[in-house]
């Protein structure tokens, strides 16, 4: 304002001095911006250089491919998960990491690695004919893959009828099983999510069956890791799970009502408390439904097809 | 197995220990998913014979292989021990008496038939025998029943 005033009255000299000094500031303020300019200027191109180089490289080595593809693979990735998948990852991250965990330790790695050069140099291997088998089998390491390898089996089955067991959208843990009698005995055993470093407990031995009248036969078929004998009955009554049941009758053409299902319950447990099949009678007078009952729900042999159908050895005797 | 076995037991003697082979024999089958017709005939009518049917004796006079002496098997009573004797072996085994047999034949689906011939010859009547008897029919009419069947004698 008061420079302004001052303008007004101010004589033109004054003015144009004014001017000229602005006029040099802004001449050496530019001055000063060229030599910047100047100055940063190779730098810059050095820097652009290395720049690009380091780019060309990148290119060569083929990272921006591989970037391209990764962009395409997380667009995949993202395209596809929908809500109820990633609230499953998010839930399971903790199962992940740890089944990595377990996967990548220095002794599974070692695992891999071994097997890994047995294939690798199978053509060194003999073939094997069934004397060589039977030979082989007697060595002690064979022995401890074989019982590794039925263990892994043994998983394996009660994994499957497991999935087809549980309710649907509920996750099996690990190392738990959710159904039948499996569930204790499974439970005492250290978690595993993949592969247990050790081998489990033996199986139950029913209680009363110190000395068993009826046995189960040597295996002659087996199905899924299950053991047949060659009529049709199961080899190890241990691995009855309801599951196989069902399968068993519907393989037969029986339609499981709750009154067979009572039936084949009580069997098992008579032979659980007395080490013996059954026989028709003692089906009858122990459960209660009359012999004629019994033959209208299993038309065929229903003392052997109970015993079948429950896992349990052939009824002995003839009554 | 294309079509389902058969089985025709004939049952001819009355003895605890005769009658039990054919009862046994056609439980057996019937468990085994086989066809199974019972013809009861001459003293095995007293098997299905409701008056009789609880007292069936055995008779060891005249068995070679009794352990019993023929001249102690003979004297008076020693019919009646030698039943209870068995008897008491069956209860030990958990078989079933002859009636309890002859019911679980019924239900688990034989067939009970009485010999025309031997009814006549000991003047009985349907209303004599056990209920399970689903018929009277003659020698000729078991062999048609028994056609394609296996036959066993006892």
């Amino acid at each position: 304002m008061h420079e302004e005033d001052q303008n007004e009255h101010e004589p033109i000299e004054m003015k144009l001095d004014r001017i000229a000094r602005d006029v040099a500031y802004l001449a050496e303020r530019q001055r000063r911006i060229e030599e910047l300019v100047t100055e940063m200027g190779p730098v810059a191109r050095l820097a652009m250089g290395a720049a690009t180089e380091e780019l060309a490289t990148l290119e060569q080595k083929g990272w921006f491919r591989f970037g391209r593809a990764a962009v395409k693979v997380a667009d995949k990735v993202v395209g596809g998960a929908d809500e109820a998948a990633l609230e499953a990852f998010v839930a399971n991250v903790g199962q992940l990491v740890e089944t990595t965990r377990v996967l990548t330790q220095p002794a599974m790695l070692d695992l891999f690695a071994d097997a890994g050069a047995v294939v690798q140099n199978r053509e060194q291997l003999e073939p094997v004919t069934a004397f060589g088998a039977m030979r082989s089998m007697s060595e002690p390491e064979v022995q401890r893959g074989l019982a590794v390898m039925f263990e892994l089996l043994r998983h394996l089955g009660r994994a499957a009828d497991t999935l087809k067991n549980r309710p649907a959208g509920a996750r099996g843990v690990p190392g738990t099983v959710s159904s039948g009698r499996y569930a204790r005995r499974v439970r005492t055993e250290a978690p595993a999510p993949a592969v247990p470093p050790r081998v489990a407990a033996a199986p139950e031995v029913p209680a009363g069956a110190v000395c068993k009248p009826t046995s189960p036969g040597p295996v002659a078929t087996n199905v899924d890791g299950v053991g047949f004998t060659a009529d049709g009955f199961l080899a190890d009554p241990g691995q009855w799970t309801p599951a196989l049941r069902d399968r068993m009758a519907s393989e037969a053409g029986i339609e499981l009502s709750d009154a067979h299902r009572a039936l084949i319950d009580f069997a098992r447990k008579d032979w659980q408390d007395t080490g013996s099949s059954p026989n028709i009678r003692r089906l009858s007078t122990g459960s209660g439904v009359s012999t004629r009952d019994i033959y209208g729900l299993f038309k065929k042999a229903p003392g052997k097809t109970v015993a079948r159908l429950a896992g349990i050895p052939k009824p002995a005797g003839c009554i | 197995m294309s079509e389902a076995r058969k089985v025709a037991i004939i049952c001819s003697h009355g003895g605890l220990d005769e009658a039990y082979p054919a009862l046994i024999l056609a439980n057996a089958a019937r468990q085994s998913d086989i066809e199974a017709f019972v013809f009861f005939t001459f003293w095995g009518l007293d098997v299905i014979t409701e008056a009789k049917v609880d007292h069936l004796h055995v008779n060891m006079a005249g068995n070679p292989t009794s352990p019993m002496p023929t001249m102690i098997a003979g004297l008076p009573g020693m019919e009646s021990l030698a039943a209870a004797m068995m008897k008491r072996s069956m209860e030990e085994l958990d078989l079933p008496d002859a009636r309890e047999m002859l019911k679980m034949l019924e239900e688990s689906g034989a067939e009970l038939y009485a010999c025309e011939l031997a009814m006549k010859m000991f003047k009985r009547t349907k209303e004599d025998l056990v209920p399970q008897v689903r018929d009277v029919i003659t020698a000729g009419d078991f062999y048609d029943l028994a056609d394609g069947a296996q036959i066993i004698f006892t």
